[in-house]
């Protein structure tokens, strides 16, 4: 019996093993290698324990001065798009919340069903609208298309959380003289700030990574770090890899310690948003 | 209990929030202000362009203009051929952009697209080019749209054969080959493994992107062709099967190399410097980066010749009539600093400037640049460049719809040399689909 | 003493009309933003489909030309029957993955958070990056994965070349980063178990996979079919991974339908054929959205009088 369960615990623990390695090795030996020197970047096996450089890091910065740019309006374009999401999405989900009419629910559904658009169809049209516009290769065009394709699950994910606050606060702080705005600043807002990090947590990690929209919509000016890593990734004679894993791991690990911060907010926005709500 | 909570939250939401928002509304303005410096010029090119223009026994011409303009530097944005067309026409087709010159492949260059740059006329007459007339007629010829210029021809790129004298000494090999059978077979000589292991592949053409120039190369041994310069699509035609089956049996015989289409035109320059090719097919002025004493490990034996003619067309063609590309410097009716771009031109367009480029591997677009001596001593192809260009003509003509003829040419070459159909079936189908997007 | 009067009733009136317009107000600006960015633009793209316009030329009406072009177009059907494999291979291993790891880790670790952890990281991986990571992973000739085939005697891993390769390439870096996505769904699902459950079943006498098949898989469900359904519809849309990487080559075997309107749109310069192709993909994204929908409109609009 003993022996049963230990066998079946071995290969519990081996399968895990399989897992784990599935998913982070890729990530480990791009992050380990942009530390390794050119010649021992392809060695067989790979070693996790060597003597670190970061003249990849140099040369990245020195042969693609572009890129530290693309970061800053990565992160531009990140905070910005975060903020318009919550901007418009908070208002909205106190509205689903609390009120109910029918214009409201055809709304609400209409949000939902425009998830459904594949994004890439609405570059076609707005290729032309964004240079008539001038606002090519600025961070507002980006920052706008980003929102768009999450306020709809933001929105739910938030109204879920303001579900939970109880009508009374707001009959009090009626009753108090709060108009709306106030209401939702002071009391909804602070009693269901997880719903804040819930529903913007999923914009953040689009914007981080999107490629598609960048790529499209700016040239140099706003140019994000995605678009710009695909250039280097394409472009001259054979691959420089060394710098090439410097800007990857550059690009991926603020993400990734942010999304391994939120981990509970994703699991939460995932099972609102996944539901009919 | 509520008091503290409407203190608390209201200053840090009134924190947070202003600040967002008026990031979100300003987009970030102030923070991209930061992000230029200076005075730049932008040109939208292909890596030579740049190479031929800065490095080299020939000197740098561009450093001189920029001293003199009072620029720090030329913001070269590089990419291979297609990525440098699709940057050009998004960026002309703005309504500003800060892109100020493009380089156009003639092929690129038909008349719907011409519109989205400056006739240059207007600047010739106010600023004119010495002695315009030295230009290559028909180049000038095809880049005169409905009477206007467009364009001002820089760079031609005439194939050529390459090959490694060391190799073909160690093999045993007499010379060059003088027809193209003589290619494949001397090509399968030179496939081998070397002393230290490395494996060498006796005949190498790029065979990612730009397959239908490559191919064509090939072909104009027969004098092949996929659509002739009459918009006839002759694919199917025996010349153009003869080359893809020769291309087909060296891919089987292990003498191409498997991961051929992969390989890109500049993928072939380590391939040339460090051995791994015997011989390849390319455009001349390679001949200077397959010879570099610094990257290459056969400096000084790569040799470049003329591609022979096949058997059957001997005493029909001194050499074979192979493709010639040209690139020009347009300026996009969008750029902003034009006074500047035409300089720019206007300076890389100079008789000296042009010599100075050919020395560093660029054909030059002027006929004059032949006759110079500098020229004819220091390049060893001079002659054989001469001899190619006096019958060579361009792959494809230029049409609406010639982009994606490019990319279902280079599918069905692949598809041949892979194996997937036989070389005439391939082409059977591949006539077939250019008919349905030729013009009429 | 206070007197109502009429000017108070008019006053009150008027907020209450007032307050009456709140919600809609609060509204306002998300429909705003969707409307103005998302509907308009899909309705505009909707009708460029039946225009030829391009660089160079205005644009003009051609009816159902593009259409007709684009269902005689070879490389459509291509991209139309590499999708739907595409589409299909991809959300069944990301539903079974998914689900393998969440019953694995239901069955609860120690360190069961850093495990989790872990296994979310590749959500975190944008598309070029996986595409970096993977192409450094696959490098024909000195990269990691080859040398092993190498030394293992077996066939090197040819992307670059060989067609088929290409396609399960494309297909593993889409599993890889969308995996973590069904697993967390179907995790919090395969959490959400009643115990009660089990131990009803365990006295019955079940035991391991039957236990698995009758009382968690059941029990699940839902949330697979909901999984699956997003999957569907976002696996559809697949453009990135397979831009960055390969483009749609080698020969047009990782052509997707997205990637043959981003090639007539954004390289050929084709806006109308591209806009027809558009349409197709809004359409088939419709029918795969149909029971989402229905489901939708049933519980908010129909039932929640």
């Amino acid at each position: 019996m003993l022996g049963r369960r230990a066998h079946e615990n071995a290969l519990r623990w081996l399968l895990l093993a399989v897992v784990i390695f599935w998913s982070a090795a890729p990530i480990t030996l791009v992050v380990v290698s942009s530390f390794k020197p050119s010649h021992r970047i392809f060695e067989f096996p790979p070693t996790l324990i060597f003597t670190p450089i970061v003249s990849h890091y140099v040369t990245l910065f020195r042969q693609w001065p572009e890129f530290a740019t693309t970061l800053v309006n990565s992160a531009i374009v990140t905070l910005g798009a975060g903020a318009l999401t919550l901007l418009v999405s908070i208002p909205a989900a106190y509205a689903y919340s609390r009120y109910s009419s029918r214009l409201l629910t055809w709304s609400a559904f209409g949000m939902l069903a425009v998830r459904m658009f594949p994004p890439i169809v609405i570059t076609l049209p707005l290729y032309p609208i964004i240079r008539a516009l001038n606002l090519q290769d600025t961070h507002l065009v980006l920052i706008l298309l980003y929102s768009t394709f999450f306020v709809s699950l933001a929105t739910w994910v938030m109204k879920a959380f303001i579900d939970e606050v109880p009508r009374e606060l707001d009959e009090s702080a009626k009753l108090d003289g709060c108009n709306v705005l106030q209401l939702l600043a002071w009391i909804i807002l602070p009693l269901s700030r997880h719903g804040i990090v819930a529903s913007v947590v999923f914009v953040v990690v689009y914007a981080w990574k999107e490629f598609l929209f960048a790529f499209l919509f700016t040239t140099s000016a706003a140019r994000t770090a995605p678009a710009i890593i695909s250039e280097m990734l394409g472009s001259v004679t054979g691959v420089a890899w060394g710098p090439l894993l410097a800007a990857a791991t550059v690009q991926l690990v603020p993400l990734l310690v942010f999304v391994l911060l939120v981990q509970q907010f994703l699991v939460k926005g995932l099972t609102i948003g996944s539901t009919k709500g | 209990m509520k008091k503290r909570i409407y203190t608390l939250d209201r200053r840090e939401f009134l924190k947070l929030g202003g600040t967002a928002a008026l990031l979100a509304a300003t987009g970030g303005l102030p923070l991209r202000v930061f992000a230029q410096g200076g005075r730049t010029f932008v040109v939208v090119s292909h890596a030579v362009h740049q190479t031929v223009a800065t490095t080299g026994g020939g000197g740098d011409i561009v450093a001189p203009w920029l001293a003199e303009q009072g620029i720090a530097s030329v913001d070269w944005r590089t990419a291979g051929i297609p990525q440098v067309h699709e940057t050009l026409f998004r960026e002309a087709s703005l309504n500003q952009t800060n892109l100020d010159v493009g380089y156009i492949l003639n092929t690129h260059l038909f008349p719907r697209i011409a519109t989205l740059f400056d006739p240059l006329d207007p600047y010739l007459a106010e600023n004119p080019i010495e002695d315009f007339g030295d230009f290559f007629p028909g180049m000038i010829d095809s880049l005169t749209i409905d009477g206007q210029l467009y364009g001002v021809p820089v760079r031609h790129s005439t194939s050529g054969l390459h090959w490694n004298q060391a190799y073909f000494e160690e093999r045993g090999i007499p010379g060059p080959p003088e027809t193209m059978e003589q290619v494949a077979e001397y090509a399968r000589q030179l496939t081998f493994t070397r002393s230290d292991g490395q494996p060498v592949y006796g005949f190498v053409i790029p065979g990612s992107g730009q397959m239908h120039a490559n191919t064509t190369d090939i072909a104009r041994a027969w004098n092949g062709d996929f659509i002739t310069t009459s918009y006839d699509v002759v694919c199917a035609e025996p010349p153009m099967v003869k080359a893809l089956t020769m291309l087909r049996d060296l891919f089987v015989e292990g003498v191409l190399p498997a991961s051929l289409i992969a390989i890109a035109n500049t993928d072939l320059d380590t391939w040339m410097q460090t051995g791994r090719a015997a011989m390849c097919v390319g455009g001349m002025g390679r001949n200077r980066i397959y010879n570099d004493a610094t990257a290459s490990q056969f400096p000084g034996q790569i040799e470049t010749m003329a591609i022979p003619v096949a058997e059957e067309l001997v005493g029909q063609f001194e050499v074979a009539p192979i493709k010639t590309e040209y690139w020009s410097m347009v300026i996009p009716k969008a750029s902003r600093q034009k006074d500047l771009s035409w300089d720019f031109i206007q300076e890389l367009s100079t008789k000296r400037a042009h010599l100075a480029m050919a020395l560093n591997g660029n054909g030059p677009t002027r006929a004059s640049t032949y006759d110079e001596p500098e020229f004819n001593s220091r390049l060893p192809y001079a002659e054989a460049e001469k001899k190619a260009l006096a019958v060579a003509r361009v792959p494809l003509p230029a049409f609406d719809r010639s982009a994606e003829a490019a990319d279902v040419i280079t599918e069905h070459v692949q598809a041949a040399i892979l194996g997937a159909m036989t070389p005439q079936r391939a082409m059977d189908r591949l006539a077939l689909r250019l008919e349905g997007l030729l013009p009429g | 003493m206070v007197v109502l009067g009429p000017a108070r009733e008019r006053r009150e009136a008027r907020s209450a009309r007032w307050a009456r317009l709140v919600p809609y107000l609060l509204i306002a600006p998300v429909q705003l933003l969707l409307l103005l960015v998302l509907v308009f633009p899909s309705i505009a793209a909707a009708g460029m489909a039946f225009f030829r316009s391009s660089f160079g030329i205005d644009a003009t009406w051609v009816g159902l030309d593009n259409f007709r072009y684009v269902f005689d177009d070879y490389r459509f059907w291509g991209a139309l029957r590499n999708t739907v494999v595409f589409v299909n291979v991809v959300v069944y291993l990301e539903i079974f993955l998914g689900l393998a790891i969440a019953v694995l880790l239901a069955t609860q670790f120690r360190l069961q958070r850093l495990w989790i952890s872990i296994i979310i990281a590749p959500y975190a991986v944008s598309a070029v990056i996986a595409v970096l990571m993977w192409k450094f992973i696959l490098e024909p000739d000195t990269g990691f994965v080859n040398y092993l085939l190498g030394l293992l005697g077996m066939e090197r891993i040819l992307w670059t070349v060989i067609p088929w390769h290409a396609f399960a390439v494309v297909v593993l870096l889409e599993v890889w980063l969308n995996t973590p996505f069904t697993f967390l769904i179907l995790y919090a699902a395969v959490m959400g178990v009643s115990q009660e459950l089990y131990e009803a079943a365990r006295i019955d006498g079940a035991r391991g996979f039957q236990l698995f098949r009758f009382i968690t898989l059941p029990s699940v469900m839902p949330a697979i079919l909901v999984a699956l359904m997003f999957r569907y519809i976002f696996a559809f849309r697949t453009f990135e991974v397979v831009w960055i990487m390969t483009q749609g080559g080698p020969l047009g075997s990782t052509d997707l339908l997205s990637i043959y309107l981003f090639r007539n749109g954004f390289r050929y310069y084709d806006f109308g054929v591209a806009a027809a192709t558009a349409l197709v993909m809004v359409v088939v994204t419709a029918i795969l959205a149909s029971y989402y929908l229905w489901t939708l409109y049933r519980t908010m609009v129909r039932d929640a009088r």
